[in-house]
């Protein structure tokens, strides 16, 4: 019925009275003729096979006539032909795998074609989530859909789905596996293996999965057989190259610059504390080689010699030297699948390794199996199984691991003398002083970073299994019961081995080592130390729903109700041992009940007790009803309710079952007949609205600890707080509207999709100060703001030429804007503001998050201060610039903190087998602060930035730079009022090349010598780089805290 | 058809179940979460020691000046750190980690048990445990606001103390509640009352000294009444505590060569606690006052046991009750014998007094050196012990509320502290002797600042 439209779009009909033509069936996407056809007169109920050319004539027919055409392995269309033809008709069939002009979204509940649907989806089909490189599926994701986007104002990047979350804390959306959230470790899914992406963008789609659907639901679609489809083989290979780290971030001041600043330092006094501390914090070499001009020691030829050698050295390029190799990934899988009328499968195995920068090394293995079968023609089932198998190993010691007890490692360090032998540097304590400790009964207290990698040894192995079971059965025409029980287990092991050498052995043992005159005793026997943990997960899903489905007339009426639990169990236990023999492995046991004294300071301590056990269970309970209404095809409604019970703590009952609810419209307007307009092919106009709420543990009603361990000195246990209650906090809630234009144009060639959302959050919950002799802390989570956030989603595809070349693009833009409404509380204080993009703005009418900082009254011509102002006049008086007086309205605003526009452009051009692809995304109009140079880091841990050799050094420096003097003793205020002034905060705006693609397909028809039917050879390049950026500023606007690796990678693929 | 009613019932049957099951919603999330409702849990909470135990207020000790800092060393202090050093009268704390949060943080815990407890039923089997673990809330929240009211109030007097500004008594755990701050009156009162219901609950012997204990409250409310300037009540509340707990270490058994001769959890600790460690008071930076070391005897153990001579000829503090770095704030005994000596000598029992001291220093001298006091050598008893209090409990948390207690009665103690080449003066009774508190409770509460003008 719905290929009726099809016949618009695809051909055109010529009319004549000569008989002996007909229809000329071809593949989409091969041209190949298809001799396995058959076309149905639909009035006739007569049957014509095609023949070798994949030719039908009709003969003898005229009229208008409906006819079905249907081959094995396609998808069957319906036509209407004015019969007879005076020529023949080309007329193509699309393979079932690629189903182009129809979009499926599956909301995990239930799968729907786009065109039905009120609610807003974005799905990312098989061909473009394939252009993305890489072995987890979410860094796939990125820039390749409007609806996700990644926030990196954190370490740690977070996925967010339409631009602000309304939930503060955890942004994170749900993620769904085919029918349920999945419980395991997401990097377990192998990227071969997935169909489809759907993300749930608005009330109405996301409704179905209740208040786990807060931060947005992203469905990803797994890839099945077919009924009635020929067997497919796909294999695939592909080699991924990584980028070496540059480790741009390290961003600290030269060698030179450092001995400079260690000099004038020192020339203070300022290491008499740290020369003098019980605690033996090491000191840099140049200090000690300070330390040793003044005591006489060193003379001051051979001084001035050392610290030339030591300003031409360079950590990073030491580093780089010595332990980054060239990281590299292999990616295999095998995918056979298959189907008859009765039943359809599929098999999926995948398998990759590689090392990364360090040579840490890694696997995974990846099995599947999807088989579905029809018992009678009622009963429907599927039973499907996953098996990951996982092991990875640690490499070399990672630069961030590369501390010491009291900050960064100078910029002069080294690790390797002339020779290449591996050097000790600094590390927990001052050497000269553990060198002397103990005349020589201690073991090496010497830190080897070098050997380090080789003596500890981290290794995980994961096994996930997963089993999937549905049943469907059709009790009447229109309804179908279906089951779904899923269960999965993972088990993940990882371990610890510290050899008898590493550092971490001989620290522990040389601090518990208790000396008597010539007694030497060791609480920590010599030998290694292991630890393992083990972590067991068991996650269980039961739903049960009914579908009605029934047509009356024009109206068509869907209908699902149902109910689901879910269970997830997580134990964790953790042990260690002593003492291990590297040949026998026989461990040693150790005193764990009585304190010894450390060497070092003489503090009494216990040896670290290295078990432990956890369990968590997580039970939900829901119901839920879901239904649309549609008259002609043309006029849908939606409605959906959904109710979530959870066995999380403290959630007082009122809130326990907390309702959600949607309601939608939708209306497709090119079925009205005072709307055929040629160019205008589909235009369909949605409106959606509903309500969530937010079902966040961590506003828990009630007040909960945490049981932290046993304490050692009265063997009791002992207990921390976990939740303090807030009894006047209040539920947030959360109204969505949502409004979506599609449409189609010129024959398909152009597709423009538009949206607008309104998303109102009342109550927001946000964390706020909070007088902390309250006794809770310095900030408490409240009910903050009202806020309003709005956007416009455009979606623009176009196919630019047809020809030989065809060239297709796509265009994607979010606009997005937040604002308060209304502002609940009363804290004002400007510091509160400047240093987060967390904090909501106290203003009514700005953006939630803005960039604010404190004004900048540029530097003192004389001193090199920076200045800001008091009441509008300059100033340097840092405590009250930074304290209580300034409010936030006296601070600079800047801009937002989130893109007021990000989107992505995406071009395709291919030629005759080639196929060149290549992606652009970029971001607009928000601000964030850079890192800048704070003294107070760098004086007390070599914690510097570039941005030094910029700094105020004489009078008229102020013209062209902003980094205040040096100055001595520390100045706290001073620096964090340049630090959070609006002087370091800086456009983020910027466009990246996000992606290039080049493949080359080998098709049978045209090398025929080929034993398989196609073979496509391609060649990527992820992260190609920044296009252009607004700022001036060394880094990467998007990555300001880590970097952006570009990512080479070849894949062959492979179809039989 | 049949299977069509079987498969329908089954749904039904899975549908119900699912409404129904209240245990599987009732199921305890994770096992090391607890609602603290039991006295177990409440316990827990208690025996936490990072939290009760390591962290008291430690800017009486910073500012008063039994140990100094030089310039060098003041100079790389942060500048809160300078500011309190040098008495300033605003911003002598880091705005969030401060504490004035670690105090209320422990008041907080102790609010939790004593609001949570009536609710666990008194039985006979219980008995015991509860009126322990409700004992030791009270102890905790008596200490620490006496601890509060001795750095951010002014030393109190009875005839002003009903007007002077105290501290904000938290006694629930509602923290949205507005910090007010009671009168001195009140505040003490409240001390009272919390160690006087500790006492009555809290057993004579302790699990361990990381506990508070029924002679630790008494220690406690003699401290108590010492601060208040009532000496017969505190000297009787000594005795109590010298009644249950009245050992001393012999000096003479230590290793003076040791880097802490005095080990931690000592016989003579009562109850064990520790300072917030600011560098300004840690013995690797701080420098003991040459006044304060020239004054001990040579034949005094305590001038070896107590300080270390550092490279440059000044003398560093290594003896600590924790036997580490870190310093005693606890109740010992010989702080007991110290105030009932004093309160004797006050109350003109000059030989009791005398008595008490010459138990106490037997202990401290060589053995054979020490010539007890009597009232025919001694001209000025209650001088004497002072000085001796002074010597025995240095770097114990006890000096800025005993400078700001005897100035209160005459005694005239100016401070005085010379760095970076300028001299700063804290006259006796100066209203600086009441700590500013931290700004952001004042901005977010509402609440009076101390005043300095």
């Amino acid at each position: 019925m719905r290929k009726l439209l099809m016949v618009w779009c695809c051909c055109c009909l010529y009319f004549g009275a000569q008989a002996q033509y007909g229809i000329k069936l071809r593949d989409a996407e091969t041209n190949m003729p298809i001799h396995t056809a058959t076309l149905k007169l639909l009035g006739a109920n007569k049957i014509l096979p095609s023949n070798a050319n994949g030719e039908i004539t009709l003969d003898g027919l005229s009229g208008r006539q409906r006819v079905s055409v249907a081959a094995m392995g396609y998808q069957t269309d319906t036509l209407m032909l004015n019969l007879p033809f005076t020529q023949w008709l080309l007329h193509q069939l699309k393979p079932v795998a690629t189903q182009l002009n129809e979009v499926i979204v599956n909301t995990g509940y239930q799968q729907l074609p786009k065109e039905r649907a009120t609610g807003s989806f974005s799905v990312v089909n098989n061909k473009t989530f394939n252009e993305q490189q890489g072995v987890d599926v979410l860094s796939r994701l990125e820039g390749i859909t409007p609806a996700l986007s990644v926030d990196r104002r954190t370490y740690a990047g977070s996925i967010m789905v339409r631009g602000l979350s309304t939930i503060n804390g955890d942004r994170s959306p749900l993620i769904v596996v085919d029918d349920f959230p999945y419980a395991g470790e997401l990097s377990n899914l192998n990227p071969n293996d997935v169909e489809s992406v759907t993300v749930l963008k608005d009330a109405a789609a996301a409704s179905i999965w209740g208040a786990q659907a807060g931060n947005g639901v992203i469905v990803i679609t797994t890839k099945k057989g077919r009924f009635n489809q020929t067997m497919q083989i796909n294999v695939s290979t592909g080699l991924l190259l990584n980028q070496k780290p540059k480790l741009a971030n390290y961003n600290n001041l030269s060698s030179a610059e450092m001995i400079e600043v260690e000099q004038f330092l020192f020339g203070k006094g300022f290491y008499n504390t740290q020369e003098n501390s019980t605690a033996r914090i090491p000191l840099s070499p140049v200090v000690e080689l300070l330390i040793a001009n003044r005591d006489g020691q060193l003379g001051a030829a051979e001084l001035s010699d050392r610290l030339r050698m030591l300003s031409e050295k360079d950590i990073v390029q030491e580093y780089r030297n010595h332990f980054y190799g060239q990281p590299w990934l292999q990616q295999y899988h095998l995918d056979i699948s298959g189907g008859n009328a009765l039943s359809k499968w599929y098999l999926f195995t995948g398998y990759n390794q590689g090392k990364d920068a360090l040579g840490a090394y890694s696997d995974r293995l990846n099995l599947k199996s999807d088989y579905t079968f029809k018992l009678g023609k009622k009963m429907e089932l599927t039973a499907a199984a996953w098996l990951t198998l996982q092991n990875n190993q640690s490499g070399r010691l990672d630069f961030s691991q590369l501390t010491t007890s009291n900050g960064l490692l100078p910029p002069y360090t080294t690790f390797t003398d002339a020779d290449g032998n591996a050097l000790s540097i600094m590390k927990n304590y001052r050497e000269s002083y553990t060198a002397q400790l103990g005349q020589g009964k201690l073991l090496d207290w010497k830190y080897y970073p070098l050997n380090e990698g080789n003596e500890v040894l981290s290794t995980g192995k994961q096994m996930d299994a997963l089993f999937n079971f549905k049943l469907s059965y059709q009790l009447s025409s229109g309804l179908q019961f279906t089951a779904n029980y899923s269960t999965q287990v993972a088990r993940n092991i990882t371990g610890t081995d510290y050899g008898a050498q590493s550092y971490y052995v001989r620290n522990l043992i040389n601090q518990f080592t208790q000396l008597n005159g010539n007694e030497v005793k060791r609480t920590i026997p010599l030998g290694g130390i292991s630890q393992e943990s083990r972590v067991l997960l068991n996650n269980q899903n039961l739903r049960t729903q009914l579908n009605f489905k029934q047509r009356w007339a024009a109206f068509d009426l869907n209908i699902l109700v149902g109910a689901e639990m879910r269970s997830t169990k997580r134990n964790t236990k953790s042990n260690g041992m002593y003492g291990i023999d590297r040949e026998t492995l026989l461990s040693s046991p150790v005193d764990y009940q009585n304190a010894y004294t450390n060497i070092i300071n003489g503090n009494s301590q216990f040896i670290p007790y290295l078990a432990d056990a956890f369990g968590e269970v997580n039970n939900y309970i829901s119901a839920y009803t879901n239904g649309a209404l549609s008259y002609q095809g043309k006029y849908t409604l939606s409605g959906s309710v959904r109710r979530d019970a959870s066995n999380l703590f403290g959630v007082a009952t009122n809130n326990l079952w907390n309702p959600l609810w949607s309601l939608g419209v939708s209306w497709l307007a090119t079925e009205e007949k005072w709307l055929r307009w040629q160019p205008l092919g589909y235009l369909r106009l949605r409106l959606t609205y509903g309500s969530s709420g937010n079902s966040d543990s961590r506003n828990a009603a009630l007040t909960t600890i945490t049981y932290t361990g046993v304490s050692n000195f009265t063997g009791t246990p002992t207990a921390g707080y976990n939740n303090y209650a807030n009894p006047d906090l209040r539920w947030e809630t959360v109204n969505t509207l949502n409004a979506g234009l599609d449409s189609k144009w010129f024959n398909g060639r152009l597709a423009l999709s538009l949206e607008y959302y309104r998303k109102r959050s009342y109550d927001l919950i946000a964390s706020d100060p909070i007088d902390y002799t309250g006794g809770v802390g310095s900030r408490t989570r409240r009910n903050a703001a009202q806020i309003t956030a709005s956007g416009i989603d455009v979606e623009l595809a176009t196919q630019n030429t047809l020809g030989v070349v065809k060239w297709n693009s796509s265009l994607f833009a979010n606009f997005y804007k937040d604002r308060v409404d209304t502002y609940y509380l009363n804290s004002l204080t400007g510091s509160n503001f400047v240093n987060g993009s967390n904090v909501v703005t106290a203003v009514v009418g700005m953006p939630v998050y803005g960039a604010y900082g404190y004004r900048w009254g540029g530097l003192n011509p004389q001193t090199g201060s920076s200045r800001g102002y008091v009441d509008g006049v300059l100033s340097e008086d840092y405590a009250t610039l930074i304290g209580s007086r300034t409010t936030i309205h006296d601070l600079a605003y800047v801009g937002p903190v989130l893109p007021k526009l990000t989107g992505a452009f995406a071009n395709t051009l291919s030629y005759n087998g080639f196929n060149l692809s290549f992606r652009f995304s970029y971001k607009f109009g928000h601000y964030y602060r850079r890192p800048s140079l704070n003294y107070s880091d760098l004086y007390n841990s070599r914690n510097g930035n570039r941005e030094f050799t910029q700094r105020w050094q004489q009078s008229g420096d102020e013209a062209f730079t902003n980094v205040p003097s040096m100055v001595y003793p520390i100045a706290g205020n001073r620096n964090s009022f340049y630090n959070f002034s609006e002087a370091t905060l800086v456009s983020g705006d910027h466009i990246r090349l996000q992606n290039i693609s080049l493949s080359y397909a080998f098709a049978k028809q045209q090398w025929k010598k080929l034993p398989f039917q196609q073979l496509t050879v391609t060649g990527n390049l992820n992260q190609a780089g920044l296009v252009w950026k607004r700022n001036n500023e060394s880094h990467d606007p998007d990555y300001p805290y880590s970097e952006a690796l570009k990512m080479y990678s070849i894949n062959v693929q492979i179809k039989f | 058809m049949k299977l069509r009613y079987i498969t329908f019932w089954v749904f039904l049957l899975a549908f119900s179940s699912l409404l129904g099951c209240k245990k599987f919603l009732e199921e305890k999330p994770r096992s090391n979460l607890a609602v603290p409702s039991s006295l177990k849990d409440f316990q827990a909470l208690l025996d936490q020691s990072n939290v009760m135990n390591d962290l008291d207020a430690a800017s009486g000790e910073a500012s008063a000046t039994d140990c100094y800092l030089t310039t060098a060393n003041f100079l790389s202090r942060t500048e809160w750190q300078q500011r309190m050093y040098t008495w300033q009268t605003s911003e002598v704390y880091d705005r969030i980690t401060n504490e004035w949060a670690n105090l209320y943080n422990v008041v907080y815990r102790a609010n939790t048990v004593i609001s949570g407890i009536d609710e666990v039923e008194l039985t006979t089997t219980n008995a015991a445990e509860w009126r322990n673990v409700k004992g030791q809330a009270h102890f905790y929240r008596g200490k620490m606001f006496l601890l509060g009211l001795s750095i951010w109030s002014k030393a109190y007097h009875p005839t002003t103390a009903a007007t002077e500004l105290g501290i904000p008594l938290r006694l629930n755990v509602n923290f949205n509640e507005t910090s007010v701050r009671s009168s001195q009156a009140t505040s003490y009162a409240q001390v009272l009352a919390d160690l006087t219901s500790a006492a009555q609950l809290l057993p004579n012997v302790p699990v361990h000294v990381m506990r508070p204990s029924k002679p630790a409250a008494y220690a406690l409310l003699s401290r108590l009444y010492l601060q208040m300037g009532n000496f017969e009540k505190a000297s009787l509340y000594a005795d109590s505590c010298l009644a249950i707990r009245s050992e001393l270490i012999d000096y003479n058994t230590l290793n003076v060569a040791s880097n802490f001769p005095i080990a931690a959890f000592g016989k003579e600790v009562i109850h064990s606690s520790m300072v917030q460690l600011l560098s300004t008071i840690n013995p690797s930076t701080a420098r003991i006052d040459p006044l304060l070391y020239a004054s001990y005897s040579d034949n005094d153990l305590r001038k070896t046991v107590f300080f270390l001579r550092n490279s440059d000829g000044t003398y560093r503090f290594k003896g600590s009750y924790q036997g580490s770095a870190n310093l005693f704030s606890g109740l010992a005994t010989d702080e007991m014998y110290l105030n009932r000596a004093e309160c004797k000598a006050r109350l003109g029992q000059q030989e009791l007094a005398l008595q008490d001291l010459n138990l106490l220093l037997r202990n401290r001298y060589k053995t054979g050196t020490f010539v007890p006091y009597t009232l025919a050598n001694t001209t000025d008893v209650l001088k004497l012990v002072l000085e001796e209090r002074r010597k025995e409990l240095l770097m114990r948390n006890l000096r800025w509320a005993d400078i700001k207690r005897l100035n209160i009665l005459g005694a005239g103690i100016t401070l005085e502290r010379t760095v970076n080449g300028q001299t700063y003066l804290l006259p006796a009774n100066s209203p600086r002797f009441a700590a500013p508190i931290p700004e952001v409770v004042i901005e977010l509460s509402g609440m009076p600042q101390n005043k300095y003008d």
